[in-house]
This record gives C-alpha cells, sequence and structure tokens, in this order.
C-alpha cells in the first residue's frame, strides 16, 4: 500500500472531509435499514446482556465480602485461643478451693487404701467426715 | 424537619439502593441500544456472514455487560469496543483454525488476508440496494477492503467519534499507531475515490 503523503498529526482537510461524510452518511443509511429480524435478534442479545450485568448495589458492597471474612476469622481465632489456652489454668485454680489436689491424690492412693483397712482411727476420721462440713483441712 | 419529611427521607433512603441499580440498568441499556447496531456493521466489515457478526455483538455485548456493567457509562465506549474487537479477532482466529490456515503469522497479518476475506462482503446488502449510490457504494467497498486496522480506526475515530486515547485503548495500540493508521486509511480511501471518478 502506498504510505501516506501527510504527517499523521496533519487535520483533515477538505477533500478527506468530504470522504468522511459521504461514507459516514452511508454507513448510518446501511445501519438504519437493518431489517426486523436483525433487529429483533440484537435486542434479545441486548436484553440477555443486560440480566448478566452486575447489580450496583452489590458492586457497591463488594468491598464488604473480604473484610466480613477476615473479621469472622479474627473473631473465631480470638475465640479458640482464649478457651484453649485459659481452661487449663482455670482448673487448677479451681480445685484448692474444694479440695488441695495434692490431698486429694493421697486419699485415693494405695498406701491410704491401705491405712484404711489398718488404721481405725483413721477410718473413723473418714466417717467423721461425712457427717461435718467438710472444709478441706486435714486433723 | 417534620415528622412527614422525616418519613419521607427514610423511604427516600430505602428506595436509593433499588432506584440507582434501575438508573444503572437504563443507562447500560440506553448505551447498549445505540451502538449494538454499529457494532454489527464493524463486524460485519470482519466476518463473512451477517449471523456470524450478530454472534460477535452477542458476544460481546455479554462480556462487556458483565465486566464492565458496573464501571462509569463514560468508561463504556472505549471498553465495549474493546471488547467487541477481541471478540472479532477470537473469531477470525478460529476461522484460520477451522479452514486449516495453521500459520505463526502474528495478528498484523490479518490485514493481508482482508481483502480475500472481504471479497464476499462486496455482496449488495439490504441497506446498500436501499441506498444505490455508486459513488458511497465504491468507498463502502473500498473501505471495506483495508486492513483491519485502518478500517476499524477510522470506523471508531470518525465513525463513533471516539477520541484518539479512546480509540487507543479500544484497539489496544498507541496513540500514535491511531494517528497513522487513520491517515493512511484517509490516504487509500482518497486514492480509491480518485479510481472511482
Amino acid at each position: 500500500m502506498t504510505q501516506p503523503r501527510h504527517h499523521p498529526n496533519q487535520p483533515i482537510d477538505a477533500d478527506q472531509q468530504v470522504l468522511v461524510e459521504a461514507l459516514t452518511r452511508r454507513l448510518h443509511a446501511e445501519v438504519d435499514g437493518y431489517d426486523a429480524a436483525t433487529r429483533s435478534r440484537l435486542n434479545r442479545a441486548r436484553q440477555a446482556a443486560l440480566a448478566a450485568a452486575p447489580s450496583p448495589g452489590w458492586a457497591a458492597r463488594a468491598w464488604a465480602l473480604p473484610v466480613a471474612a477476615v473479621a469472622c476469622a479474627a473473631a473465631l481465632a480470638l475465640l479458640f485461643s482464649t478457651h484453649w489456652a485459659g481452661l487449663p489454668e482455670a482448673a487448677m485454680t479451681a480445685l484448692p478451693a474444694a479440695m488441695p489436689a495434692d490431698e486429694l491424690a493421697w486419699i485415693t492412693s494405695a498406701e491410704a487404701a491401705g491405712l484404711n483397712r489398718q488404721d481405725p482411727a483413721f477410718l473413723a476420721f473418714v466417717g467423721s467426715l461425712a457427717d461435718d462440713d467438710f472444709d478441706g483441712a486435714m486433723p | 424537619m417534620t415528622l412527614t419529611e422525616l418519613v419521607f427521607n427514610c423511604a427516600d433512603r430505602r428506595e436509593a439502593p433499588h432506584a440507582a441499580a434501575a438508573a444503572r440498568t437504563r443507562a447500560l441499556d440506553l448505551f447498549l441500544r445505540g451502538v449494538e447496531a454499529r457494532a454489527l456493521r464493524m463486524a460485519e466489515f470482519s466476518v463473512r456472514e451477517r449471523a456470524d457478526a450478530l454472534d460477535i455483538v452477542q458476544d460481546a455485548m455479554l462480556s462487556f455487560a458483565k465486566t464492565y456493567g458496573a464501571h462509569s457509562d463514560g468508561e463504556w465506549p472505549p471498553l465495549f469496543y474493546r471488547v467487541l474487537n477481541a471478540k472479532i479477532i477470537d473469531f477470525s482466529r478460529r476461522e484460520r483454525v477451522r479452514r486449516g490456515w495453521r500459520s505463526w503469522r502474528s495478528l498484523d497479518a490479518l490485514d493481508e488476508t482482508a481483502d480475500a476475506r472481504l471479497t464476499d462482503l462486496a455482496e449488495p446488502g439490504p441497506a446498500r440496494r436501499l441506498a444505490g449510490e455508486a459513488l458511497s457504494a465504491a468507498l463502502i467497498d473500498a473501505l471495506g477492503r483495508l486492513p483491519d486496522r485502518q478500517r476499524q480506526t477510522f470506523l471508531l475515530r470518525l465513525w463513533e467519534g471516539l477520541s484518539v486515547s479512546d480509540t487507543a485503548l479500544a484497539m489496544g495500540v498507541s496513540e500514535g499507531s491511531v494517528k497513522t493508521h487513520l491517515h493512511r486509511a484517509l490516504h487509500a480511501l482518497r486514492e480509491a475515490l480518485v479510481e472511482h471518478r
């Protein structure tokens, strides 16, 4: 193809203007002359496109989804961390109020079981516990 | 503020998102209604059959609405023609593969086959028969024989009225390329006009 003699930045001259107007007029006439079937098909295509378009409300709120997801994950992480980290400490601090853990272990040990059978005084002491309110103190 | 005004303001706020959605849909409808026929004519220049061109325009409208429907309506024209251009190129590639034209030519090589592909488009359509003007028909033929890029530049800049930057965005080329393609197109069309006379 022959190269243009004009610089690309040069504005359109009068001849070219006439040519452009004739062409665009013809193109508009062609487009206006599309038959009903073509118009109908374009209409259906447009309706399908409109139905597929994202909702503006959803688009405006789209930023909220990742923020909500991160917030939920953080809340769950906080809940689990406090629950699992706090449970052993709470259990250990709750025991002394009822009975010292070492005393409870001693009473249920094999040695204590032997004493139970051999020492009538110990048996009397244990029996007295059933009658009195036990305050955790040993005799 | 009276209680009535307060109630109406609250109602307006509840209705605002729905009104905005309806306005956006209406704007998109108007935009697509305005460009669809010209988009079809542009696609017809590049493919053989009107049915194929209609498929291309339908695909382009669907992809455009899905991808760019939520964008500002001022951005729509170049984005729509960018999508349309991509669909035309995709179709041309599929056609080449279907016909067994296996080659490693670049997209610019499409220009070389423009003459062969556009020969069929010289067949007069209903609108052309309706107008029946020899000169403008010769110009349309000359436009159809232009390389794809030159014709696209002409149509987008001078028919669709896009700016240089929007045309560059739509075609995926630099603004300098747009100016060069346009002047080559105008030069070729003027040569065709001289030959016709």
